[in-house]
C-alpha cells in the first residue's frame, strides 16, 4: 500500500457532510432530522436550495426550504448534493480543470438515472449519487500527488488505469472505495465505486449498481469521445439491450441541465 | 377493400376508446395497495390518477378523496406537479393544495418507461416527520403497483385485441355477402310494392292475396333494412341519429313475437323506468339489436326443458346513458361459451335455427352507437341475461323532410343501369312518379342519347360495364355543363376513397343500394327544387 494513501492520511469530509450522511445510513431518520443538521451550515444549505431550485431538477415551484427539498427531491437525492458540495469543497485543487471532472460525474450520474429507469432499478435516486461520486478517488490523486498524477491526467483514458496502478500500486476506483468507506458511505457505495472499472461478469445483472456504474460511466466516454473507446468496449456497449443512438439523445437532451448544475456547483 | 379495413381501424379505436374495463379486478388492486400504504402512513384520502393518452390526467378510482372537488379544476392544476413527479419518479410531500392544513403526498406510477400515472394521497402526517424508510417503501409500494396496473392494461388490451379478430373477421364476410345481397333484394322490394300497387287497384283481388302480400312486402322490408344498415357501417356511412321512445319500440317489437310468444308460452314482464326513455341512436339497428336478442331468449326458451318460461325486459336511464337488460330463465349459457357468444358464427343453436351472427352484429352495432354490451348468468332462477348500455347523446334535430308530392315537378330524366332488372323498376316507379323516362344500358347508348335530346336529371349507375362515375361523369358532362347540380348516382358497392373523395369534391349525390323507391323519389324532388 502506498503510504501516501493512508487511511488515515486521507482527507476528510467536512463535519456537517459527516453527520448527514451518518444520520443518512440510519432509515428511521426524518425529513426533519436532516434538515436540522444541514441548516446549520449556512454555505451548505444555501448551496442545497439553489441546487434544487436549478434548470436541471426544474420543480414548478420555488423550493424554500431545506427540509422542503427533502420532502420534494427525497433523502437520496440530497445525499447526493450534500457530497456533491463537500467533495467539491474538500478538493479545491487548482493544478487541474476540474471543469471537465465534473461534468463527466454529473453526466454519469444521469446516465444512472437513465440506466435505472431502463432497467427498472427501482432507486432511481440512489444510482443518481453514485453516478456523481464514483470518480471521487481520482480527487485523492490529485490533492495527494499532482505531479505525479499529471501525467496520467494527460494519458488516453483508456490507459489510465494501468497508469495509475504503475504509479500508484492501486487505481482511482480502489481509491475511491477506500475514502468511501472511511467516510461512512452505505456499502452498496463503496462496492459500486470499487468494481466501476471491472468488466461484468454476464449475464448483466441489470439489478446491480456495480454493473449499473461500469456501463454508466463507459456510456458517457461513449457520448464525449467515442473514438477513444477500445473495441472491446465498443462490444460491450453492443451487448446493452437499448440501441445506443437512444444514449447519444438522452444526453443531449440534458446539456442545459447539466450546465446549469454545474454551474451552481462550482459558484 | 382498403375501405373496409379503414372502418374497422375506426371500430377499433371506437372500442378503446369505450370504459369497457374490468372495474373489478382494477379495484382489486387498488383496494389491495390502500391498504398496504395503510401500514406505512396514516391518510384521509386518496385517488388513482391515470395518466391520459393526450397526456392529460383524469380521476380513475379514490377513497374518501373529497367528492366536492371541481372535477377538472384541480386536475389541471396539479398537472404540472404531477408531470414532474412522474418525469422524476418517486414520491414527493408537501402542503396540500387542495384541503386545509393536510399535505398532499404523490407518488408516480411508473414502469418500464410506461407513465401510468399517480396516487396521490391526502395526508395529516407532517412532511418533516416522513422518515427515510417510509419514503424508501412508498417508492417501492408504487413500483409494485405500477406493475400491477400494467400487468391489467395488457390484460385490458388483449380483450380488446381478441374482440377487435372477432368484428374484423365478421365484417370481412357480411361485407361479400351483403353486396351480393344488395341488388336482387332491391328489385324483390321494388316488384313487391309495385305488384301490391297492382292488387290494390284490381277490384277481383281477394282480401287474402292483399294480406299476403302486405305481410310480404313487410317482411322484405324488413331484410332490406337490415342490409341497409349493415352497409351503412361497412361504407362508413354516419349513423342515422334520431329521437325515438325505446320503451315504444320494445314494445312493438313485443307485438310482432306476439303469435310466438303465445305459442311457446312465454310470460314477457316489462319493467320501464321511466315510463318513456328517449333514446338517440339509429333506430333500425337497436330495434335489430332487441329483435336479435329476442330470438335468441325465445330459442332458448324453446330448447329449455322447464316449463313455465319467462322474459324479463328492464329499460332505466341513468347520468351517463340509458342501459337495457334481456334476462330469461332457460339455464343460461355455459360458462365455456359465455366469453365466445359475440363472435360470429359463434351458435350453439342447430343448423335450422340459426346462423350465428345475429348476437356478433348485435354487438357491433352497439358499439358502433358508443355503447356496450355484455351477457352474464343469472341463477334463481337460471338464465342468461345480456345487458345493453347505451351513452346518452344529444338530440339531432332533422330538417323536416317535404313528404308532399304537391310540388313534385315533372322532369326529363336519363336513367342508366347495366342490370336490367333495376333499370326496369327504376323506370316504372319513376314513370309514376310523373317524370319523363329514357333508359339506357350503357354509357355509349347514353351518350347516343344525349346527343338529340337534353335532360333536366341524370340517374346512374356508379359502375356500369366497363366505367365508373368519374369516367360516366366527365363523359357527360361534355354535353351537359350543368351536370353537377343534375347528377344522381346509385351504387350497391363500397366506394373506395379517391370515389368518395371525387364525389366529395365534386358536390355530388350518391344514393345507397338498397334504398326504397320513396327515398330516390324525395332526392330527385330535392335536386329538381334546388335548380
Amino acid at each position: 500500500m502506498n503510504p501516501l494513501f493512508n487511511i488515515d492520511t486521507l482527507p476528510t469530509l467536512p463535519v456537517i457532510a459527516g453527520q448527514v450522511l451518518e444520520r443518512l445510513n440510519n432509515p428511521n431518520s426524518s425529513v426533519q432530522d436532516i434538515a436540522e443538521i444541514i441548516l446549520k451550515d449556512q454555505s451548505l444549505s444555501s448551496k442545497i436550495l439553489q441546487l434544487v431550485n436549478s434548470a436541471f431538477y426544474g420543480f414548478p415551484k420555488r423550493i424554500g426550504t431545506v427540509s422542503h427539498a427533502i420532502s420534494i427531491l427525497g433523502f437520496e437525492t440530497v445525499r447526493g448534493l450534500v457530497l456533491g458540495v463537500s467533495i467539491l469543497d474538500t478538493f479545491k485543487i487548482q493544478e487541474f480543470d476540474l471543469y471537465l471532472f465534473w461534468q463527466h460525474s454529473i453526466q454519469s450520474a444521469s446516465l444512472m438515472s437513465f440506466l435505472a429507469e431502463k432497467w427498472n432499478y427501482p432507486r432511481k435516486d440512489e444510482a443518481f449519487t453514485i453516478g456523481l461520486i464514483h470518480d471521487v478517488g481520482k480527487l485523492v490523486f490529485m490533492l495527494k500527488a499532482p505531479e505525479a498524477y499529471q501525467d496520467i491526467w494527460d494519458e488516453a483514458s483508456s490507459t489510465r488505469l494501468e497508469k495509475e496502478t504503475q504509479t500508484f500500486q492501486l487505481n482511482h476506483a480502489d481509491l475511491g472505495a477506500q475514502i468511501a468507506s472511511a467516510w461512512n458511505f452505505p456499502a452498496n457505495f463503496i462496492q459500486a465505486i470499487q468494481a466501476h472499472h471491472q468488466k461484468p461478469t454476464l449475464p448483466i445483472q441489470q439489478q446491480n449498481l456495480a454493473h449499473m456504474c461500469y456501463f454508466a460511466n463507459l456510456l458517457d466516454h461513449f457520448v464525449v469521445q467515442p473514438e477513444l473507446l477500445s473495441p472491446a468496449q465498443m462490444s460491450e456497449l453492443k451487448q446493452l439491450d437499448f440501441d445506443l443512438a437512444e444514449v447519444n439523445t438522452y444526453v443531449s437532451s440534458i446539456q442545459d441541465e447539466v450546465r446549469d448544475f454545474l454551474k451552481t456547483l462550482a459558484t | 377493400m382498403d375501405n373496409i379495413q379503414d372502418s374497422y381501424y375506426e371500430l377499433v379505436n371506437l372500442i378503446h376508446n369505450t370504459e369497457q374495463q374490468p372495474q373489478t379486478e382494477l379495484h382489486d388492486v387498488f383496494v389491495s395497495f390502500v391498504r398496504r400504504l395503510k401500514n406505512i402512513l396514516n391518510f384521509n384520502g386518496i385517488a388513482l390518477i391515470r395518466k391520459e393518452v393526450k397526456n392529460t390526467y383524469s380521476l380513475s378510482m379514490h377513497l374518501g378523496f373529497q367528492e366536492a372537488l371541481p372535477s377538472d379544476a384541480w386536475l389541471n392544476e396539479m398537472s404540472v406537479v404531477y408531470d414532474w413527479v412522474n418525469k422524476k419518479g418517486g414520491s414527493i410531500c408537501l402542503p396540500s393544495a387542495l384541503v386545509p392544513d393536510q399535505n398532499d403526498l404523490i407518488l408516480a406510477l411508473k414502469i418500464y418507461q410506461h407513465d401510468l400515472g399517480i396516487l396521490h394521497l391526502i395526508t395529516p402526517q407532517d412532511p418533516l416527520d416522513i422518515s427515510q424508510h417510509q419514503q424508501i417503501c412508498l417508492t417501492y409500494i408504487s413500483q409494485q403497483m405500477s406493475r400491477s396496473l400494467l400487468y391489467l392494461q395488457h390484460l385490458r388490451q388483449k380483450e380488446v385485441d381478441l374482440q377487435y379478430e372477432k368484428v374484423h373477421s365478421m365484417g370481412l364476410m357480411l361485407s361479400g355477402v351483403m353486396h351480393e345481397l344488395n341488388s336482387p333484394l332491391m328489385s324483390i322490394n321494388g316488384y313487391v310494392e309495385l305488384l301490391q300497387q297492382e292488387l290494390n287497384l284490381e277490384p277481383s283481388t281477394s282480401v287474402d292475396a292483399i294480406d299476403y302480400i302486405q305481410t310480404l312486402g313487410q317482411e322484405t322490408r324488413r331484410v332490406l333494412e337490415i342490409v341497409k344498415s349493415m352497409l351503412k357501417y361497412v361504407r362508413k356511412q354516419p349513423l342515422e341519429l334520431e329521437s325515438f321512445d325505446l320503451n315504444r319500440l320494445i314494445s312493438r317489437i313485443l307485438n310482432l313475437f306476439d303469435f310466438q310468444l303465445k305459442q311457446q308460452q312465454i310470460q314477457v314482464h316489462l319493467e320501464f323506468q321511466p315510463k318513456t326513455i328517449e333514446l338517440v341512436a339509429e333506430q333500425a339497428q337497436i330495434q335489430q339489436v332487441m329483435i336479435n336478442l329476442l330470438t335468441n331468449a325465445l330459442q332458448a326458451c324453446e330448447k329449455s326443458t322447464s316449463a313455465n318460461h319467462q322474459i324479463w325486459i328492464n329499460t332505466r336511464e341513468s347520468a351517463t346513458g340509458i342501459y337495457i337488460a334481456l334476462r330469461d330463465n332457460a339455464g343460461g349459457i355455459e360458462e365455456t361459451d359465455l366469453e365466445d357468444v359475440f363472435a360470429p358464427f359463434f351458435t350453439t343453436k342447430e343448423a335450422e335455427h340459426g346462423t350465428g351472427v345475429g348476437l356478433s352484429l348485435s354487438h357491433k352495432m352497439i358499439v358502433e352507437h358508443g355503447g356496450s354490451i355484455r351477457v352474464w348468468n343469472e341463477s334463481e332462477p337460471a338464465g342468461a341475461c345480456f345487458e345493453v348500455f347505451l351513452p346518452r347523446r344529444e338530440a339531432v334535430i332533422k330538417p323536416d323532410r317535404q313528404t308532399g308530392r304537391d310540388t313534385a315537378q315533372s322532369a326529363r330524366i336519363l336513367v342508366i343501369d347495366n342490370e336490367p332488372t333495376i333499370l326496369k323498376y327504376l323506370d316504372m316507379i319513376l314513370k309514376q312518379a310523373g317524370h319523363q323516362i329514357v333508359v339506357a344500358d350503357s354509357l355509349e347508348t347514353a351518350l347516343i342519347s344525349m346527343k338529340n335530346q337534353s335532360f333536366d336529371l341524370f340517374v346512374s349507375d356508379f359502375f356500369l360495364d366497363h366505367s365508373n362515375g368519374k369516367v360516366i361523369f366527365e363523359a357527360l358532362e361534355v354535353f351537359d355543363t350543368d351536370l353537377r347540380t343534375k347528377m344522381i348516382f346509385l351504387t350497391g358497392a363500397v366506394l373506395n376513397e379517391p370515389f368518395q373523395q371525387f364525389l366529395q369534391d365534386q358536390k355530388l349525390k350518391c344514393l345507397y343500394k338498397p334504398f326504397y323507391a320513396q327515398e330516390l323519389l324525395d332526392l330527385i324532388h330535392d335536386r329538381l327544387t334546388v335548380t
